[in-house]
């Protein structure tokens, strides 16, 4: 089934969300420097966050690949 | 701001709510859905974000960083198991007509009374503060706009807005919410409005962003600059300390349950879905609207305390405050009504699914068992069980007003917003262990639902009771009786987690580890094990319909129609129990009813009552045998196999099309080489009759006449003789061509030396060009041109591009060149003459054996009717290529190349 | 009016068309040549021939469109045209004989047998 694919696909981004947001990946970003006037920390969890929704997007208005007919 | 503009406001948008709802329902009337849209959908989900999220995460910033946004990244990762999980679930609920948490869990478990019941109950305690809390953010947000302060207690309540307010809420929900007596059909103006006041809360916090960040500062920047020059704000920046990743973690994984457990958040994700579809839209756009509207929290809070956190104003309505502070009036009746949108939505949408679960788990099931009913009702029972709905949003409405006048000043809204979410969170592991597990058991999920409950009570309602002064303080400093380690803020001597992970760790922890116990050491029911092969396999059994029936037993028809009539009315329930006889091609001849009817009568039954009640009611009219385990396997193995047997039938028949094309498709390229074949044949005998037709000619000729001249004579016999070559010339160039094309022929590659070759060639024909008086020029490089390749086979097409030219150049001024050029990896060889040329169009053709199709009377322009396909098939044999550059009149070029390895 | 015929040869074979003018020339036809299309159009422009001998496959101008040219012009229709070709496919034949030839020859032909029609067509 296609769809068996796509449920996987969906299964290992919310795996990998978990790990980037929290202990000890988001540690790296904890650091109390600035960049262009705001802190690294609300960068890097504002910045991941919109890529994750990128990834969202892409992964379900994506076809999935091509199988046999009549499933 | 004068008080009666802000009621005034806030009336004009009430009705504006009522408005948008009414003309969903105008629209559904007529078929054009405004809720069958993913859009709408995606945006309903947004009820999620709440007065909290308006007014209290700004607080929370302002205090604790970035911590608030925990509760916003849970969903995103949870909207990526929307499409495996959430999909599965909402599959669930529309074959089995499930209509809320409770029933959902129920029905899972054989339809079980009690579960039903403690799951009501546990939603009921978790989420009414909660509800409060809203009406207490719209009534301070009103407040804080007219300069007035708020009321606590009851005195004066005639004079609270709030109470106003909360009429016209009740009004709104029962006037959309309970229109229809079965709980599964849609509340499409519901939706919309909800839908509508998602977009309004975010566009409203987005003008209050837009307006600290770059009105009363200079962007984000700029804030962040500030913030940092004060050190109680810098610390915000980072997480401070162990115990704050801890806090973020825990947040997170909370609120990854509560997006789906809450019951609002299944009322509108799972119960009102239209189209599984609808999900994929909102695996994205769910996660963007959450991003967006988060985005200007932290600098609203920054720049609140940057400007307002001397005067003691409250975090939380730093939203409100600063614009109104700064004089922009109206923006800040926009802002407030965006609060509004934010808190009246969660409060019409919690109302309506607790409401359903109460009065289908509790009240209904109570009137029906102190009501003696007699079964040849016509709609007897509908308005008493919609009066009852009516009730229970009345009262959840007035307890959350209660629980708001004379207990809420002492919680603040994330707070209580965050017990809740741990409260439902305690339906996760029986629900996903429900759909996931089937071995989970009904007394597994009571087991482990009631663990947790209690756990949840002791380590989060007590604290907070004790911090509002309701219980004495030692009970948590000390622990109960003294026991240390019964504290409830640090249960079994865990230290450090701030109160809501602890709270939510131990009771998780406690609520799956009895919910596993129990489930395995525990004796399933038939019904049990049938609900849970149903649930778990869904997807192989929502196939055609639920077309079968798991029912053992004698029913009458009359019974089972008067039974439904009773709720949905006599008309209506003839009608669906008629359309579904239709549809599965039921007879509805015999009194008696088939079984599927009779399941069929209970689901729909459920979405009236729920299921546990609509179990009971189904089973007082019939007579039901118990079915032995084996039968209930039986009949679902059964039904699962049918599915397999379609599923393979349509991929089957998708094969055999597929096949049959192919064959057709083969078959006329089969026709296709035959009549090729067939012209080829035709073509070659053809070509073999013209020497033929001489030879036969001359030798009658000199045969018949003996008289003719001895000069005529031999002019006949060497013409018969030459024609006699040229036959058997063509014949063995036939053959040859046939062992190229077959592949048959082999090449024998050897270093040659192109310039010999060349050069034999032009000797070769040497004579032929002296007789037409054509010269022959030879342009090639001094250099030596070694290359491998056939010699033989190369030497015959350099022959045949030779005689070619020197057979169409002109007569007399004729001139043919022959040339060598090399080029990277190959060796490029060309002939040229001055021939007449040759179109454009027959460039390709003249390579074709006897260049058949398209010319059927003329000849071929130049080369023989074999020559130059041989030579075309001997160069490919060999890599490289052979074409021609010519125009008419202009003379011809043939070039061929060989690969130089 | 002279009773020699006139006859012209059309094919671009050369051995055919020295063999046909042989054959023609020994039994009294005074004989025309041509090797191809362009030459016998210009033959017939200048000379009415009784019989045309024609070939059809030819590299200019294929011998239908001579017969065409043949039995639309108003001097040269009485002429009886004769095709010899080695397409011996129904359709060829039929036509060769819509196109108004008096006779279809498939090569490889018997000379005496086209000697007798030829001369059964001319009495």
């Amino acid at each position: 089934m296609p769809d068996r694919i796509k449920r996987q696909q969906f299964a290992s981004i919310s795996v990998i969300l978990l790990l980037v947001f929290v202990f000890p990946l988001i540690s790296i970003a904890n650091k109390a420097s600035m960049i262009a006037g705001i802190p690294v920390l609300f960068l890097y969890l504002f910045g991941v966050w919109l890529g994750a929704i990128g990834l969202l997007w892409i992964t379900a208005e994506r076809k999935g690949p091509k199988n046999n007919p009549g499933t | 701001m004068n008080n009666w503009l802000v009621i005034g406001g806030s009336l004009v948008y009430l009705c504006l709510l009522f408005g948008v709802a009414y003309y969903a329902e105008y629209r559904q009337r007529k078929n054009k859905s405004l809720i069958n849209n993913p859009y709408v959908y995606a945006l309903s989900l947004a009820v999620y974000c709440t007065a909290w999220t308006y007014y209290g995460s700004v607080g929370q910033a302002s205090t604790r960083g970035i911590e608030f946004l925990a509760v916003y990244i849970g969903p995103t990762i949870t909207a990526a198991l929307f499409w495996p999980v959430l999909r599965k679930i909402i599959r669930i609920c529309k074959t089995q007509r499930i209509n809320s948490l409770a029933d959902f869990i129920s029905t899972r478990y054989g339809k079980n009374f009690s579960l039903a019941v403690l799951v009501t109950i546990l939603c009921m305690i978790g989420i009414i503060p909660y509800i409060a809390l809203q009406l207490k953010a719209i009534s301070s947000s009103m407040h804080i706009l007219s300069g007035t302060t708020p009321h606590t207690g009851l005195i004066g309540i005639l004079q609270d807005n709030t109470l106003y307010i909360a009429i016209a809420l009740v009004a709104f929900i029962i006037l959309f919410g309970t229109r229809s007596i079965d709980a599964s059909e849609k509340h499409e103006g519901l939706v919309a409005a909800v839908a509508f006041e998602s977009i309004i809360k975010l566009l409203a916090f987005l003008v209050a962003g837009v307006f600290v960040t770059f009105g009363l500062f200079n962007g984000f920047g700029d804030i962040f600059t500030k913030a940092a020059a004060n050190e109680d704000l810098a610390k915000l920046f980072r997480f401070n300390g162990e115990g704050a990743y801890t806090t973020w973690t825990g947040l997170v994984l909370l609120s990854m349950l509560a997006v789906v457990f809450l019951p609002r958040q299944f009322q509108l994700g799972v119960v009102e879905n239209v189209q599984e579809n609808h999900l994929k839209k909102a695996i994205w756009l769910f996660p963007l609207y959450l991003f967006l509207i988060t985005l200007f929290v932290l600098p609203i809070a920054f720049g609140g305390k940057l400007l307002m956190g001397e005067t003691g104003v409250n975090a939380d309505t730093y939203v409100l405050a600063l614009p109104l502070q700064h004089g922009a009036g109206l923006l800040s009746l926009f802002i407030f009504i965006g609060g509004f949108s934010a808190a009246s939505s969660m409060i019409i949408v919690e109302t309506i699914a607790i409401s359903t679960m109460m009065s289908n788990n509790i009240a209904t099931p109570l009137l029906l068992t102190t009501r003696k009913f007699k079964t040849k009702g016509d709609g007897q029972l509908t308005n008493p069980i919609l009066n009852i709905r009516r009730f229970s949003i009345f009262l959840i409405i007035a307890l959350a007003f209660l629980y708001d006048k004379l207990v809420a000043q002492h919680f603040t809204l994330v707070s209580i917003g965050m017990v809740s979410f741990a409260a439902v969170s305690q339906l996760a592991p029986a629900l996903l262990g429900g759909i996931y597990w089937k071995y989970a058991s009904q007394k597994g999920a009571m087991a482990g639902i009631l663990t947790g409950f209690l756990i949840w009570f002791y380590t989060a309602v007590i604290p907070s009771m004790a911090s509002a002064g309701f219980i004495d303080m030692s009970v948590i400093e000390q622990g109960p009786l003294g026991i240390s380690w019964l504290r409830p803020l640090s249960l079994f001597g865990m230290e450090g987690m701030d109160s809501v992970t602890h709270c939510f760790f131990w009771s998780m922890f406690f609520n799956i580890l009895v919910f596993v116990t129990v489930s395995l050491n525990s004796h399933r029911t038939a019904r049990e094990i049938y609900q849970s092969e149903i649930f778990v396999d869904i997807f192989r059994h929502s196939g055609p319909g639920d077309t079968h029936a798991v029912w053992k037993g004698t029913a009458y028809l009359p019974d089972l129609n008067s039974l439904l009539a009773n709720f949905l009315g006599k008309e209506r329930a003839e009608k669906i129990i008629s359309s579904y006889a239709a549809r599965h091609k039921i007879s509805m001849e015999s009194k008696k009813a088939d079984p599927r009817l009779v399941t069929f009568s209970e689901k729909v039954l459920s979405g009236v009552i729920g299921s546990a009640s609509a179990r009971i009611m189904v089973s007082s009219v019939t007579k039901e045998e118990e079915l032995k385990i084996s039968e209930v396997m039986h009949i679902l193995r059964e039904s699962q196999q049918m599915i397999e047997l379609n599923k393979e039938l349509r991929r089957k028949s998708g094969e055999l099309q597929k096949a049959t094309e192919q064959l057709t498709q083969v078959n006329a390229q089969l026709k296709d080489m035959d009549e090729v074949k067939d012209e080829y044949l035709y073509t070659v005998t053809h070509e073999l009759r013209t020497p033929l037709t001489s030879i036969r000619a001359m030798a009658e000729l000199v045969h018949d006449n003996d008289d003719m001249e001895e000069e005529q004579r031999q002019e006949f016999l060497s013409g018969i003789i030459k024609e006699t070559e040229r036959l058997s010339h063509l014949i063995t160039q036939v053959l040859n061509l046939e062992r190229y094309e077959s592949g048959r022929q082999q090449l024998n590659l050897t270093p040659v030396l192109l310039n010999t070759l060349i050069s034999d060639s032009i000797r070769s024909v040497t004579g032929m060009a002296l007789e037409k008086k054509i010269t022959i020029e030879k342009q090639i490089p001094d250099s030596m041109f070694l290359i491998r390749c056939d010699a033989d086979l190369i030497q015959q097409v350099m022959n045949n591009l030779l005689s070619n030219a020197i057979k169409f150049a002109a007569e007399k001024t004729g001139h043919v060149k022959v040339g060598l050029f090399s080029h990277e990896d190959e060796l490029q060889i060309w002939v040229e003459d001055n021939g007449k040329g040759i179109n454009r169009e027959l460039h390709e053709l003249i390579f074709d054996k006897f260049f058949q199709a398209r010319n059927q009377t003329l000849k071929k322009p130049q080369g023989s009717g074999l020559g130059l396909a041989i030579s075309k098939k001997i160069i490919e044999m060999h890599q490289g290529k052979i074409w021609v550059e010519s125009e008419e009149g202009k003379g011809s070029r043939f070039i061929f190349t060989l690969p130089n390895q | 009016m002279s009773t020699t015929k006139k006859i012209l040869v059309v094919d671009d074979d050369p051995y055919i068309l020295m063999s046909l003018e042989f054959l023609m020339k020994k039994n009294g036809f005074d004989v025309m040549v041509a090797r191809n299309g362009t030459e016998a159009l210009e033959i017939v422009e200048k000379q009415v021939p009784d019989i045309v001998l024609l070939d059809i496959m030819m590299p200019d101008v294929d011998g239908y469109a001579i017969c065409k040219h043949i039995k639309s012009s108003k001097k040269l229709k009485e002429a009886k045209v004769v095709f010899m070709s080695a397409k011996s496919k129904e359709t060829d034949i039929q036509k060769g004989y819509d196109l108004g030839a008096s006779l279809y020859v498939t090569k490889p032909f018997s000379t005496r047998q086209l000697l007798k029609q030829v001369q059964e067509l001319i009495s």
